[in-house]
């Protein structure tokens, strides 16, 4: 160290200064809190994924099964359908029904008899049958035409 | 310390202290996202808060003054009709797409009709977020409905109108006819608002659809006429 940068006696006059904070402490300070940071990004990126609507596709898959009748208290005949997924079967002579591979999360199942449908909203759960119980489908009324 | 040692920690620290504040922003944005708070809703507010801020305000996408024919429009039950006058009075069984918007597929956007005149019949409806799949139409659609006592928000998929309908509100002594009205539906994120001459009247929620175009119906020997057609964007 050269003469002219040397600390002067003035330094020492109230007592021996702190020693200056140990920069590789602080430095893994910082790098702690990034950590931290990173962690708490990721688990919120994380939660927006499982609300997002394509969740369903990569947390597995579940069936939905039920049974339809009319008002009239008949077996219904028509289509099921999953809304927004390529997912749909027909009804069975009795009116039941049994819907594979449908994505895990909220579903939408629509029942069509091809004048009008019936949503009923459905919670998916991954590797297991959800049963909807009896349904009664409603169908609109359509236009005179 | 080493001489020359200096200058490389404090870029190092600087770098990380910049990687924080991103972070921290992300997780910001992240939250928000969360609480169903838009990042672009906030940035909009302030934007239009500001002087000669209107980059977020509403711009036209499609419009219709009925002042000519029905060339950017497309039946697609029924048949069309014409227009007198410069309003559209569709037949009394109809729903015609907008080539417009349906082309455009927008997401979020306010759907107006100015004018609507209902002077017989059961109703009329307000198409949007429509969309012509492989398996027929899907959309909603507001409907003007005497014919139920109400207002109606209603989903359509695979060509059909689903019941239950999203939501229904009667409106006992309402005057439906003779009277013109202008109607407008907000369609922003996962609701929707209806208006009628400024007056909300109905809200719903749903989030089968997130973008489509627009259109108008007619049912069970409606007898209206409509002035302006208009969809205006959302941010």
């Amino acid at each position: 160290m050269p003469l002219e940068e040397s600390p002067s006696l003035d330094k020492y006059k109230d007592g021996i200064p702190e020693p200056p904070q140990d920069s590789s402490q602080q430095q893994r300070r910082v790098r702690v809190l990034l950590l931290a940071s990173f962690l708490v990004v990721l688990m919120l990126t994380f939660a927006n994924f499982l609300r997002s609507p394509i969740s369903g596709q990569y947390l597995g898959t579940g069936t939905v099964t039920g049974r339809v009748f009319t008002v009239n208290g008949e077996p219904f005949h028509g289509e099921i359908v999953i809304l927004g997924v390529n997912r749909s079967v027909q009804t069975a002579d009795d009116g039941t029904f049994l819907v594979e591979r449908v994505p895990s999360g909220a579903q939408s199942l629509i029942i069509l008899d091809g004048k009008g449908g019936t949503e009923v909203r459905v919670e998916v759960k991954s590797g297991q049958n959800q049963n909807v119980g009896e349904i009664i489908f409603v169908g609109t009324a359509m236009p005179n035409q | 310390m080493q001489l020359g040692s200096k200058p490389l920690t404090s870029g190092k620290g600087l770098v990380e202290y910049v990687l924080l504040l991103g972070l921290a922003v992300i997780g910001i944005a992240l939250v928000l996202q969360l609480a169903g708070v838009r990042v672009s809703d906030i940035y909009c507010n302030i934007a239009d808060a500001l002087p000669g801020g209107d980059s977020c305000s509403q711009k036209e996408l499609c419009a219709d003054d009925f002042s000519a024919n029905l060339s950017g429009w497309i039946t697609r039950q029924g048949t069309a009709g014409g227009v007198q006058g410069g309003k559209y009075c569709p037949p009394s069984y109809s729903l015609m797409l907008n080539k417009c918007s349906m082309s455009n597929s927008p997401k979020d956007y306010t759907i107006g009709l100015d004018g609507a005149q209902l002077n017989s019949g059961n109703g009329f409806g307000i198409m949007f977020r429509v969309q012509e799949l492989s398996t027929g139409l899907a959309g909603y659609a507001f409907q003007y409905d005497p014919g139920l006592g109400g207002f109606v928000f209603r989903k359509w998929a695979h060509n059909v109108e689903i019941n239950p309908p999203l939501a229904f509100v009667r409106a006992p002594g309402y005057d439906w006819f003779g009277e013109p009205h202008d109607i407008q539906i907000k369609v922003q994120g996962d609701k929707f608002t209806a208006y009628i001459d400024g007056v909300a009247v109905l809200t719903a929620q749903d989030s089968s659809y997130v973008s489509g175009g627009g259109g108008l119906r007619t049912w069970d020997s409606t007898q209206a006429c409509f002035d302006d057609f208009e969809i205006e964007l959302i941010h």
